[in-house]
Parts: structure tokens; sequence; C-alpha cells
């Protein structure tokens, strides 16, 4: 009787365990398409990413430890590949909507539509999400990988940025931007 | 007589189907909007958690309490006199109860909303507004859920400024 739960146990797991692994994540995503042709790729570290670290106070600059990397990937339209657009845009929608990440907000604006969304719990922010696309020019997704990253640590990180404490190095994203 | 069998169950059916269909709008590239979920709120909520400030506090708590916030507009006069209608029909097969309506610098403002756990508490606040502008009409859906104490939802939208709407409800009152 035992034996047979704890069989009964052992193979449930094993396949918990299984389907995990075959569940299509984001990194897999990006791993998979960073050397497709068509898309463009960017992977930066945060110290690339604040120009000017001097100015900060020290409370800041703790906040800014929490986060770790930006990964961008995108998919510009060049008016061949809409087929390609529409099923890798859906594929992304697709696992960003299979339950692990929660979706935050959303806002669609003259044709263009973003999406946010994050993975882990308010305490530990694992990574955050920005999903933004439009059938004219295509889709980018952002990834921010936080480490230790807490809704408040991000609040304040958001605001220093603003006022312009920390100035942000887009220089990089703005490239990325421009998809035409 | 089968005709008019046929009628009804198609008036039916367009009026049931039009009453669910507020979603359908989301996708259409006319119009524009802006959702946010309860995980936002969430977050939003653990931001001013440690604060002391009495104003705060009270707005932690109706934040935490709301589920989604939903804004649609649009200014294609088409989709708008569509949207209306299925407004209509939404409001009366969800029997959402009148709030309060506001009329003014041609603007048209109507408040639903729907009873929640207590007599000052709703578990919707629904708006629709109609604004004249120079050529055209803009057409606007508002929708919040969750447990909402209407004596907090002016805080709530003092914060919200860009929420349409948003003066007109700082001077709500439940009944």
């Amino acid at each position: 009787m035992m034996r047979g739960v704890l069989r009964f146990f052992a193979i449930s797991s094993l396949i918990l365990l299984m389907s995990c692994e075959s569940e299509p994540s984001l990194q897999k995503y990006y791993v998979k398409h960073q050397e497709d042709d068509s898309f463009m790729h960017l992977d930066v570290t945060t110290n690339m990413l604040f120009g000017n670290l001097k100015g900060v106070s020290s409370e800041e600059k703790e906040n800014l430890k929490a986060f770790r990397k930006v990964n961008v990937l995108a998919f510009p339209i060049d008016g061949e590949n809409e087929k390609k657009y529409l099923k890798e845009r859906d594929k992304v929608l697709a696992i960003l909507n299979n339950g692990s990440y929660k979706s935050l907000a959303g806002l669609r604006y003259s044709k263009m539509s973003f999406q946010l969304y994050y993975l882990g719990e308010p305490e530990d922010i694992k990574e955050i999400v920005i999903m933004a696309y439009s059938d004219e020019k295509g889709f980018s997704v952002a990834r921010i990988l936080g480490d230790n990253l807490n809704a408040k640590v991000l609040y304040e990180t958001l605001s220093a940025a603003k006022s312009g404490e920390i100035k942000m190095n887009l220089d990089a994203f703005e490239g990325m931007l421009e998809m035409e | 007589m089968k005709n008019i069998v046929i009628a009804i169950l198609l008036l039916g059916y367009s009026l049931m189907s039009s009453a669910q269909n507020l979603d359908k709008y989301e996708d259409m590239a006319e119009v524009n909007g802006v959702f946010i979920t309860q995980h936002m709120f969430e977050l939003l909520s653990k931001i001013n958690m440690e604060s002391e400030d009495a104003e705060e506090q009270r707005f932690v708590n109706l934040i935490e309490n709301i589920d989604g916030l939903k804004v649609l507009t649009t200014v294609n006069q088409n989709i708008g006199v569509e949207m209306k209608t299925d407004v209509n029909a939404y409001i009366a097969a969800d029997e959402l109860e009148e709030l309060m309506r506001v009329k003014k610098d041609g603007k048209s403002l109507k408040f639903y909303f729907k009873p929640g756990s207590s007599e000052e508490k709703v578990s919707q606040l629904f708006m629709f507004m109609t604004k004249n502008e120079k050529a055209e009409t803009r057409y606007v859906l508002l929708s919040i859920t969750g447990d909402i104490d209407l004596n907090d939802i002016g805080e709530l939208t003092g914060k919200l400024k860009g929420v349409p709407g948003a003066e007109e409800l700082k001077n709500v009152k439940p009944k």
C-alpha cells in the first residue's frame, strides 16, 4: 500500500517536472531567436544603463543593484515578413499569457499596443516584461531581470529616473525603437 | 408565425451577445484604451505600506480592494454609436443601477454601479461619457471592479488625474 502511494507520488512529480520543462519560457524564446536574422537583440547590464552613477545617493545605488540586466528582442516589419511577425508575436503573447506571468497593465494607443507583465511576487520581482507591438512596425519585448527587486525599490527608482537624478543611458534603446 | 419566432430568437440572441461583447472593443484598431489589473494595484499598495499618513493609508486600503480598471475610448462615430448601444444592453443585462448623471460643457456622463459587500460599497463602478469635440463626438467607457468604498472614490480619482470622469466623481456620495 505504502509503496503504491510512494510510486504514485514519484511518478506524478516526475510528470509535473517534465511538464514544467516542456513549457516554453521567454528565456528559451530569447535564446532561440537572438541569432535569427529577422530579429534584433540587445543585452545590457545595468551598469551600462545608468550613466552618471556618481551623483546618486548610496540608497539609490543600492536600489539600482536590484536591476540585474535588461534584454530586448525586437522584430521589425520590413514589408515582406508580416506573416512571420504575426506568428512570432502570437508566440510571445502566448508565453506571457500562459499563467506564470502576472499581467499588470496594458495600453493601446494609435494602433500601438503595450503590455506590462511581471514574474514573481510583490516582495520579490524576478522579471518585468514590456511587450510592445504594432501591425505596421513590428514588436519588441524587453525583459528587466531583478535581483532582490520589490515594488518599493521599483517605485523609488522610477521616481528618481523621472526626476533626473539617475540619468538613463537610453541611446542604445533609441535605435531599437526606430524600427522602420 | 414561424418567422416571428425566429425574429424573436434572433433579437434575443443579438441582445445577449451584445451585452457580453464590450470586450470586443479592446481589440479594435480605432479604439484606444488602458487597463490596469489587480496585480498592479497590489504592487501599488505595497509602495505606501509603511506610510503613517492617514490619507495615504486610506488610499492603500482602497486600491488593495480594486480588481481592475479599464478605459476604452474612440472618436470613430460608427464604433461609438455601436458602443453606446452595447453599453445600454450591458447595463440592462447586468442590472447595473444608476448612480448619477452629469451634463455640462458639451459632456454627458452617466455613472452606474453594482451593489457590493455593504451599503457603502460597490462591486463595480461603470461610466459612459460622450463628449463633443471640434468636429466629432468622443465616446468613453470606464469600468472599475472590486470592493470599492464610494466614500474613498474621490480620493482615488484625485490621484488618477488622467482618468476620464475623475472630476465629476469627486462629488459622488453614496445614497
